[in-house]
């Protein structure tokens, strides 16, 4: 089975998944002559149609011809890895953002994603990634007004002063 | 005279004039940054512009685009490493020129070409885009179901042996778009209880997932970037090497123009075919690939004449024929601003602005690209992890300052990896872009046609337009499966023969 078969085969059980859900959607009384259904219900047969035809396309291939690569072929597993690794870095940044806040999670990010991407630990990727929390804190916060989250900060600060 | 007038007081009166300095100043650092292309770096800006006026968000992300175009070439001449796709012919000469010592010129040639092609694509954009958006006031919604559906199918054929996956992905963004309250009938829709999915999925955090994330997880595996050269200067050409250069600037924008108004055709195609057309005409066609100007003049004007003309199939018709012109797609929409006539008609300051501002963005081009050549090269000459790390954590704080969710910052992950795996089995992402920008008009339009004929399709093909579009459509993908089946038929026909060998 070539790559593109199973991602066809995959994208069945998608439409399929999508036809589920459309289905659930409640019939509304406001509704015209088309409902909400509708499309969504559309789209999961046209995503099913456009999987089959790309197995057929995959049959019809001659079999010594590869299909065209993904642009990531290069690096292999190990690219994959590494692209896996800093995917797990974003969602560490997002599970502790709120508890640690905003720029101490950010001086993180950048370390350990530094880190992570081969620079060597120093004094000086230390205060990169300071430098940059506090350069973000300032912009965004600071100069653009966005409620970032503070963290248990405040409240911990607010239970020492009494 | 009445545009100048508006153009005059649309950048006078907002802070367009200034969103336009700090655009190409931004744009020359995206476009400079190897693996950063120019729709990553305006993607990177989006969030920011959500608290601006219209006209100064629009003009920044236009000149950003702009400014782009040209930074691609800064590590295109000194360290062979095209910073955006369309820089990649600028390699050919602009790398032997530097090896010769004459960096500074490569680079102040490209820019000075730069700015002519990209004056060239504005005046053509002024007298194309308005009376071409006229003909869009014959549109019905069925017409507008048509067109969303064309431009889907022009997007999805263009990826050479790809049609059926592009119009996957197509078919994939139009599936993100349905999440959120039916705009007819109020009921919810895939929000699998989540208040805040009751809105719908920004296209904003699809674009940044799709385009800035799925770049920084596969750069993850890749190799550090050359270090360029610390201490580099411009040198502009003087007035004779300028007009000597004329003719491949000229050749380079005729390209640029043609190229730009197709979509999809985008800077790289232009830049090459460019390259190859002013080869062809020069006197000297022995000097390219030996660091021939020529070889620089012609691409550059090329890349940034598309800047400018790109923007007319987006303006009139709302079809964004690149990455980099969805995301201008994705700010007017944000924004409020529908593509079209009524567009031309209701905001004329806002379009003679948006001329005003991009007049700027090339004209600023010239000081701002030879002041910035110093940080731009401290920049690129960072550590990649650094670079990359400081990205990742700008991405998701300018993501979170949209509305301030957790869930934003999740959905850009997401995006970010089914990107990734876009790129990795080879699907065109552009179709979905397009599918999660375009889903509400393709839907209503498709749903009002629909109310008007009580039900019958057959009004897709008694509207005049709509039928035109439709088969349009139709003929565009039967000529992309023609070609696929022939390139295949040959394929095999080779691989009989060698096996016969």
């Amino acid at each position: 089975m070539t790559r593109d078969t199973s991602v066809a085969l995959g994208l069945i059980v998608v439409a399929g998944l999508y036809w589920l859900g459309a289905d659930q959607i409640r019939i509304s009384k406001l509704e015209g002559i088309v409902g909400a259904q509708a499309v969504p219900k559309g789209l999961a047969i046209g995503l099913a149609v456009l999987s089959v035809l790309l197995i057929g396309q995959q049959l019809a291939r001659p079999r010594r011809a590869a299909a065209p690569d993904g642009e990531i072929e290069a690096g292999g597993a190990r690219a994959h890895l590494r692209a896996a690794g800093m995917l797990l870095i974003g969602m560490g940044y997002l599970a502790v953002i709120g508890s640690i806040g905003y720029m101490p999670s950010v001086a993180l990010l950048v370390l350990v994603s530094a880190l992570y991407l081969g620079q060597s630990l120093s004094v000086r990727l230390v205060l990169v990634a300071v430098g940059l929390a506090v350069l973000y804190d300032l912009l965004f916060v600071r100069l653009l007004g966005i409620p970032l989250p503070a963290g248990i900060w405040p409240a911990a600060w607010r239970a020492l002063a009494g | 005279m009445e545009m100048f007038a508006h153009a005059w007081t649309a950048l006078t009166t907002t802070p367009a004039a200034f969103a336009a300095m700090g655009g190409v100043a931004w744009g020359i650092i995206g476009g400079a940054l190897p693996g950063i292309s120019p729709s990553i770096t305006m993607a990177l800006l989006l969030p920011f512009t959500y608290g601006m006026e219209p006209l100064t968000a629009i003009v920044l992300l236009a000149a950003t685009y702009v400014g782009a175009e040209y930074g691609g070439s800064i590590p295109a001449i000194l360290i062979r490493t095209p910073g955006t796709n369309a820089a990649a012919a600028t390699v050919i000469d602009g790398y032997e020129m530097q090896r010769q010592g004459l960096g500074g010129e490569a680079l102040g040639i490209s820019l000075i070409s730069g700015v002519t092609g990209g004056l060239i694509g504005l005046i053509v954009l002024v007298a194309l885009t308005e009376p071409l958006a006229k003909v869009a006031l014959l549109f019905t919604p069925m017409a507008y179901f048509a067109l969303g559906i064309l431009a889907i199918s022009v997007i999805a054929t263009l990826a050479e042996g790809m049609l059926i996956k592009g119009l996957i992905t197509g078919v994939l963004g139009l599936m993100i778009a349905m999440v959120g309250t039916d705009p007819q009938s109020g009921v919810s829709r895939f929000t699998f209880g989540r208040p805040e999915l009751l809105g719908g999925i920004d296209y904003i955090l699809v674009m940044v997932g799709v385009f800035a994330v799925s770049e920084l997880l596969i750069q993850a595996g890749l190799p550090a970037w050359q270090q360029p050269q610390r201490h580099m200067r411009v040198k502009l050409p003087s007035f004779l090497t300028w007009r000597r250069l004329l003719r491949p600037q000229l050749i380079g924008s005729a390209i640029g123009i043609f190229e730009g108004c197709m979509p999809g055709a985008g800077g790289s195609v232009a830049a090459f075919m460019s390259y190859n057309e002013a080869k062809r005409w020069s006197r000297h066609p022995e000097r390219f690939g030996k660091g021939s100007e020529e070889g620089i003049a012609a691409p550059e004007a090329a890349n940034n004449t598309v800047a400018c003309t790109a923007l007319v199939p987006t303006l009139t018709f709302g079809i964004p024929g690149s990455n980099s012109t969805a995301v201008l797609l994705g700010g007017l929409l944000i924004h409020g601003l529908q593509p079209g006539p009524l567009l031309f008609a209701h905001e004329p300051d806002f379009i003679y602005g948006l001329y005003g501002g991009l007049a700027v963005a090339n004209v600023v081009q010239i000081p701002i690209g030879m002041l910035i050549m110093t940080p731009c090269l401290w920049l690129v000459s960072r550590p990649k992890p650094y670079l990359l790390a400081g990205i990742y954590a700008l991405v998701f704080s300018g993501v979170y300052s949209i509305n301030q969710s957790l869930l934003d910052l999740w959905i850009v992950l997401a995006a970010g990896v089914f990107g990734y795996g876009l790129r990795y089995f080879g699907f065109p992402f552009l179709p979905l872009v397009l599918g999660v920008i375009l889903g509400h008009m393709i839907e209503s339009s498709y749903r009002r046609s629909l109310v008007l004929s009580q039900g019958d399709h057959v009004i897709f093909l008694q509207d005049p337009v709509s039928a035109g579009l439709l088969a349009a459509a139709v003929l565009l993908m039967a000529g992309s499966l023609a070609r696929n089946w022939y390139s295949a038929r040959r394929q095999q026909e080779r691989l009989g023969q060698a096996g016969s060998d």
